[in-house]
């Protein structure tokens, strides 16, 4: 290659040649401020209804009030028996979760890969997707037992089919015209699929992986409502047989917690990847 | 060196009709060549492309390539297409880089270069953004200073100026004149804008409507180096434009 004396053409970059317009910064900051004030705001007055609604109108025991969820939920969390059900799910969550992902990202990416095996398999998979997984759970628990596994089982189930879809399609809308212009710079198979199609796949994992995790987290319960003797699902179950409702809905907030945290991992990891698609 | 010889395709319609896109199209173009096609919009001019750089095997005739003969690698091929078509995800160095890791050029060398042609190419200082930060001209510059860095000895440009405006389209068609001009390449260069077809080409073919053929070829007289901003007062230019303007209107939707 001939580097020498490459100055023969004008470097300037014309004026009609502007870069699009860079949004202004300063705003984001306040706005975002805006934001996160109206959202406490909305959530103190839920909370306030709830308060004053319970006893009023609607008996405590039905819904309890946010001063006795907060109360039960402060008392659990200094139970070693809460932590051991927050444990279990926990595992139940993370196994399932990953099991589906990996298993839903694989069998996309090979139905995908391979346009035969596509049209074979998608609709067998379309039928599968069509039982109601619920109605599977006594099937897993007659299988992996009344342990961690049946649950592991339901949840990497529906975890599944939520990755599959994404990757799947994503997989069929790779665009072509960027593997033509990089094959035709003479790029191997493999590095059309290393360069090119893993990160146009970027975009649908990152949209599975985030929808797989309030999945994964009904699938746990679910197992854990047909059969469990442990697990914050368990816990709930308890606690409304007992009437409960305290108890009941502090389990929930555990739940929900317990989601948002995998949420938070899962966007702190797409903000890394994902870089380019950012404003 | 590019020959095509009886090239014909047709394309399978969503209606399931057979459609005959090109008809025994059967191009020479010499080594260092400028070539040029115009034709009406459909007529099959990109898919010519498509089968010229391999992409898309023709249903009949042939292509070659005879290498070795140009400025450039022996057996390189560049193709430009009519959307930049740079890597999303990846920023203008990287964009840049990427012929230059296919080859494995060395990871030190593969900068070096690359940064030169940004330079070259009047994107200094852009090398750390994003496609999408970029205007369309600027994707332009950044998707022939990908082609360029590998230093293909043919280089296939799919009306590469098409989408820019009147000013920035100029500004480019010099650039690659220049560029053109000092490293000898053979170009086939496709447009459906006629001013830019004689600013820039020794000889320009004009394809009839689908299913294209190639009509007439036409040498464009004008000396060399040329002025693109003012091509059109060149002596000659008027009565080339409307040669080439009266071959292309028969073929026109009335
Ligand atoms: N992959 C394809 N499948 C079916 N039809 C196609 C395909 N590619 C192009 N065509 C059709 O072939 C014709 C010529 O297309 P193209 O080569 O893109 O024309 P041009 O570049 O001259 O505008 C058009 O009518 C287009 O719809
Ligand atoms: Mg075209």
């Amino acid at each position: 290659m001939k580097l020498a004396g490459q100055h023969e053409v004008s470097t300037a970059v014309a004026s009609g040649d502007v870069v699009p317009d860079a949004r202004g910064r300063a705003g984001a900051g306040s706005r975002r401020l805006v934001v996160l004030t109206t959202q406490v705001v909305a959530v103190a007055v839920i909370l306030g209804l709830w308060q004053l609604l319970s006893g009023r109108v609607i008996a405590t025991f039905l819904i309890s009030n946010p001063a006795d969820v907060f109360k039960k939920l402060a008392d659990l969390l200094q139970t070693s028996a809460m932590w051991q059900n927050i444990s279990t799910t926990v595992q139940e969550l993370v196994v399932g979760y990953a099991l589906g992902v990996v298993g839903g990202a694989l069998v996309g990416w090979a139905l995908g890969a391979v346009r035969f095996a596509g049209s074979v398999f998608e609709p067998i998979i379309n039928g599968v997707n069509g039982i109601p997984k619920i109605a599977l759970a006594p099937v897993f628990l007659l299988w992996f037992g009344l342990g961690i596994w049946s649950k592991v089982a339901q949840a990497s189930m529906v975890v599944f089919f939520v990755m599959f879809y994404n990757v799947y399609m994503g997989m069929r809308s790779v665009p072509k015209p960027l593997t033509d212009v990089v094959h035709v710079m003479g790029a191997s198979r493999r590095y059309v699929v290393r360069k090119v199609i893993f990160p146009s796949l970027a975009v649908p994992i990152f949209a599975g992986l985030k929808a797989g995790v309030p999945f994964a987290m009904i699938g746990v319960i679910v197992g854990e409502f047909v059969a469990a003797d442990k697990g914050v699902g368990y816990y709930v179950l308890e606690a409304t047989q007992q009437y409960d409702a305290a108890g009941l809905f502090a389990g929930i907030v555990i739940m929900v917690v317990m989601v948002l945290i995998g949420l938070t991992i899962v966007n702190a990891f797409q903000r890394r990847v994902l870089r380019w698609q950012r404003d | 060196m590019l020959r095509m010889d009886s090239v014909s395709h047709s394309f399978i319609t969503p209606t399931g009709q057979r459609m005959e896109v090109l008809s025994d199209v059967s191009i020479s173009v010499e080594e260092n060549e400028f070539f040029t096609v115009v034709g009406p919009s459909g007529c099959g001019k990109t898919t010519l492309l498509n089968i010229a750089v391999g992409l898309v095997e023709p249903a009949g005739g042939t292509v070659r390539h005879v290498t070795g003969a140009s400025g450039g690698r022996p057996g390189a091929v560049g193709y430009i297409t009519q959307d930049s078509n740079l890597l999303p995800w990846a920023t203008v160095m990287e964009n840049v880089m990427v012929p230059l890791e296919i080859r494995k050029v060395k990871r030190s060398e593969r900068r070096e270069q690359a940064a030169e042609w940004i330079r070259i190419v009047g994107l200094g200082g852009f090398e750390d953004h994003y496609p999408r930060q970029l205007s369309g001209g600027m994707q332009k510059r950044c998707a022939i200073a990908r082609t360029m860095v590998y230093d293909p000895e043919i280089v296939f440009m799919d009306e590469p100026f098409g989408a820019l405006d009147a000013l920035t389209k100029t500004t480019m068609q010099k650039i690659l004149l220049d560029l053109w001009q000092t490293r000898r390449k053979t170009i086939i260069f496709i447009t459906h804008d006629l001013t830019e077809a004689i600013a820039l080409s020794d000889r320009v073919g004009v394809m009839t409507g689908r299913p294209g053929t190639l009509k007439a070829v036409v040498p464009v007289p004008l000396g060399r180096p040329r002025d693109v901003y003012r091509i059109t007062g060149a002596p000659g230019f008027e009565s080339l434009r409307n040669e080439l303007w009266s071959l292309l209107e028969t073929d026109l939707d009335p």
